[in-house]
């Protein structure tokens, strides 16, 4: 047998799991922070995925739908899921860590799932062009695409999204559009050809959830009570319960390296602070785009010299309708995004925005200005739902401000990762692109009843989006900076990089089905199992 | 090798291939048909207005009624678009979802080889319309699989499409000096149909758009008094004109029922060119090199007719 060791249980490490075993000769061990639910929010949870809606307790929902602090001005608040915050808590991967200014500084999860616990999940592969600038074609990350789909099981309808962004034929039809959507879609419809000469192509939310089984019990966007939506958190439970590999939780990776052309990591105990080498015949690293980036750092002495990463820049377009629909705190819907809005800014297939939409959840009444919130304010709340809807917006990584890190070496000694500094590299203005877009979305407002409330248009703070990586990307040859195909780096044979870290570049459309698709292509060529 | 090199390449075929030309009543159409026809091709006119007699078929970019027009056909060149559309929707709609319902329609009828003739107003991050519209034609064909040719500035004996247009402004004796970004690469009749021959015969070709059309732009003022030449007017006199009033004052009469010489849209295409040709070097590849612009008197002159050109001795 050979032996195969993955760090992290995020989509990358799920992509690569899903590879080695598939192959029988691989023994496949996963090391991992591993923090998981509280007890108490497991206890309500197991409690409502337990029975059916019409039993589950209203103390139960409550804990479980709890919403996080709406800070104000238009900053997207941390979510959180099944009432907490465990994907973001510091397990001891966020030691160290110091963002500048407003950057995210939750920038590493511990969690079990890694950040697939709060996505959004929204699938759609890279378009082609997308691959123009990766020595990777769209043809050849195809097979790859399609077993990571399969695994996360794909909801989608057939619409012009399909022309950039197949639809596989086993893709499960979606619940029936909430009000504004079908409004929405209907007018597209009707003027497609305007609307899409302004570059612009509407089309129904792909995503990846059980949607057959679902009751629209409404909440989505604070984790669904009967697990419909997927976290990578699922491939690795399966893989347990089949005993296909051998998962350890607790342990923090902090140096890599290869001794010998025999690769070894060395794990720090979580709770006891002890370490231990791991050795294994490869080693697959999946701590996420900046995880990954301050490990390797780390392992190979690259201190205090800037490293930068793209990042697919988030912003916050609230919406308002003329024609009101009805009160949507009384309608029956999934609240994960409802439909997408793609903007091609320059006409070829590669710049490409995207915007998610958003239809009433409890946290949008939370975001509302704070006169509208007044008790007073009741009636008017009404009337307001009934005509707002939020997008969630992506500029791809080439045409937004970078995620500046520096690698400090750390005064905590040795056995301990790098001290990581972040920041935004360039203005915290818009984007040129932004500006494109909200042109074209102006433009096209009237048609599509969808008016942008530009003044409250606001972008995320830098690394708010978690769309990140390619600070070592692929290249067609291997360097100190750079990965081949397989993720390696100059200095390593068997220590392949599996995550967004080595994405040469980052699109604005949907980001975890590339990362877990990339990594199994990447453990496929690296086992000479690829089809 | 230049265009009219190996013309004499087209002359050992045996049998005779198939090609199908959509748009061929207008100017780049009519083109093709005389370059594939003295090729040796069997040439299968796609037009709205069959010629009685002929071997035409019925084809309306509008309707896709193209009735037995795409059977036994080893090579479609798709090169019509309708200009006489004015509504933005109906452009995109006729032109962009039409077109690509014809691309389809090819797949489902065995074409082997579809080749759209797209243009060099369409690159990255063009802001007219026409351009934006055969991007988006672009996008799909190679989407598909199919070539995609962008032929700059066509001008010839034929005085066709823009070619034609600014033919005629430049009898005119004032004429508009838009500054020195205003400028076009282009190419002759016999260097485009050249070009598009090798093209359709070419076993493999990159996935990317082929640029036909010479590396050095042409200044639009140069171009114009080039053309002026062949008149006996007097030569013009330029006036320097900021191009996006004109632009502006164009888009604003737009809006009224009169027919206007030139719209905005194609100024923007004049005013604001490609910044480059793309993929010179697959043409190359070919053995095809497109010369540089001449006066039209000069190039006429090595021409005896449309798609017929004189071989060098």
């Amino acid at each position: 047998m050979k032996t195969a060791l993955i760090i992290g249980s995020g989509p990358a490490a799920a992509g690569a799991a899903l590879a080695l075993t598939a192959d029988p000769t691989q023994k496949v061990t996963v090391i991992d922070l591993g923090a998981t639910l509280e007890l108490d929010l497991g206890s309500s949870l197991g409690r409502l995925a337990a029975t059916s809606e019409d039993a589950w307790s209203r103390a139960d929902v409550a804990i479980i739908e709890r919403q996080p602090a709406y800070s104000g001005g238009g900053v997207l608040p941390q979510k959180r899921t099944y009432g907490s915050d465990f994907p973001f808590r510091d397990v001891g991967q966020l030691d160290g860590i110091i963002a500048s200014g407003t950057t995210n500084a939750s920038v590493v999860s511990g969690a079990y799932g890694g950040f697939s616990n709060v996505w959004g999940a929204q699938v759609m592969p890279f378009s082609e062009a997308s691959f123009d600038v990766w020595p990777v074609s769209l043809r050849e990350m195809q097979p790859h695409y399609r077993t990571a789909m399969e695994e996360m099981t794909l909801a989608g309808d057939p619409d012009d999204l399909a022309e950039l962004f197949p639809l596989p034929e086993r893709a499960r039809p979606l619940p029936p559009p909430a009000g504004r959507t079908a409004r929405v879609l209907d007018r597209y419809q009707a003027e497609r050809a305007l609307v899409r000469s302004h570059g612009i192509t509407v089309g129904r939310a792909r995503l990846a959830f059980r949607a057959e089984s679902c009751t629209r019990c409404g909440m989505c966007m604070t984790g669904c009570p009967y697990g419909l939506i997927y976290s990578s958190s699922h491939t690795f439970d399966r893989l347990r319960a089949e005993n296909r590999i051998k998962y350890r939780s607790g342990l923090l990776a902090v140096h890599l390296e290869e001794v010998d052309g025999v690769p070894r990591v060395l794990a720090r105990h979580s709770v006891s602070g002890s370490v231990e080498w791991l050795v294994a015949d490869r080693v697959f690293v999946a701590c996420g785009g900046i995880g990954t980036t301050r490990l390797v750092l780390g392992s190979l002495g690259r201190y205090d010299r800037a490293v930068h990463l793209q990042e697919s820049v988030q912003f916050v377009v609230p919406v308002v309708s003329r024609s009101p629909i009805r009160d949507p705190r009384t309608a029956r819907d999934f609240t994960l995004n409802q439909f997408n809005l793609l903007y091609d800014a320059t006409g070829e297939g590669v710049d490409l925005c995207q915007v998610h939409f958003y239809e009433y959840n409890p946290a949008l009444l939370a975001a509302l200005p704070a006169p509208l919130r007044h008790r007073n304010a009741g009636p008017l709340i009404g009337p307001i739902l009934r005509r707002i809807s939020l997008g969630l917006g992506y500029v791809p990584g080439w045409a937004a401000p970078r995620v500046e890190v520096v690698a400090r070496r750390s005064g905590a000694g040795a056995n301990r990762l790098p001290t990581l500094e972040i920041g935004r590299r360039g203005s915290d203005r818009w984007p040129p692109m932004l500006n494109d877009l909200v042109r074209a979305m102006l433009r096209v407002a009237p048609t599509l009843d969808l008016w942008p409330v530009v003044p409250m248009i606001s972008l995320s703070a830098a690394a708010k989006s978690y769309h990140f990586g390619s600070s070592f990307p692929h290249d067609r040859a291997r360097s100190a900076t750079t990965t081949d195909r397989t993720g390696r780096l100059a200095a390593w044979e068997k220590i392949h990089l599996v995550d967004a870290s080595v994405f040469p570049s980052v699109p604005a459309t949907t980001f975890t089905l590339t990362i877990m698709a990339n990594a199994h292509r990447i453990v496929s060529e690296a086992l000479g199992t690829s089809r | 090798m230049t265009a009219q090199a190996s013309q004499g390449d087209h002359g050992a075929r045996i049998g005779s291939p198939m090609v199908a030309i959509t748009g061929a009543s207008g100017y780049l159409g009519s083109v093709l048909v005389g370059a594939f026809g003295a090729a040796g091709y069997e040439v299968r006119r796609l037009v709205r207005a069959p010629a009685a007699g002929s071997r035409d078929h019925f084809f309306d970019l509008s309707t896709g009624e193209a009735a037995g027009g795409l059977d036994d056909v080893d090579v479609l060149v798709h090169c019509a678009y309708d200009m006489t559309l004015t509504r933005r929707a109906d452009i995109w709609r006729v032109n962009v979802f039409d077109s690509v319902a014809l691309l389809d329609r090819a797949l489902a009828a065995g074409v082997p080889r579809t080749i759209v003739v797209s243009s060099m107003s369409a690159y990255r991050g063009t802001k007219q319309l026409y351009g934006r519209s055969k991007l988006a034609i672009e996008v799909e064909a190679r989407a598909r699989g199919m070539r995609v040719v962008r032929p700059g500035l066509v001008y010839g004996p034929g005085w066709g499409g823009m070619a034609g247009t600014l033919r005629r402004l430049a009898t005119m004796p004032i004429l508009p000096d838009f500054g020195s970004t205003a400028r076009q690469f282009t190419v002759s009749e016999d260097d485009f149909a050249f070009a598009m021959v090798a093209i359709a015969e070419a076993a493999d070709l990159p996935a990317v758009p082929v640029g036909i059309a010479h590396r050095d732009p042409v200044d639009f003022r140069r171009l114009l008094a080039a053309f002026a030449t062949g008149s006996a007017r007097p030569a013009p006199r330029f006036v320097p004109v900021p191009a996006m009033a004109i632009y502006g004052a164009l888009r604003a009469l737009e809006v009224l029922p009169v027919a206007l010489p030139v719209r905005a849209d194609s100024l923007l295409g004049l005013v604001r060119p490609a910044p480059e040709v793309p993929n010179p070097d697959v043409l190359a590849q070919l053995g095809v090199a497109v010369r540089p612009f001449a006066a039209p008197a000069a190039a006429s002159a090595e021409t005896n007719a449309v798609g017929a050109p004189v071989m060098p001795l």
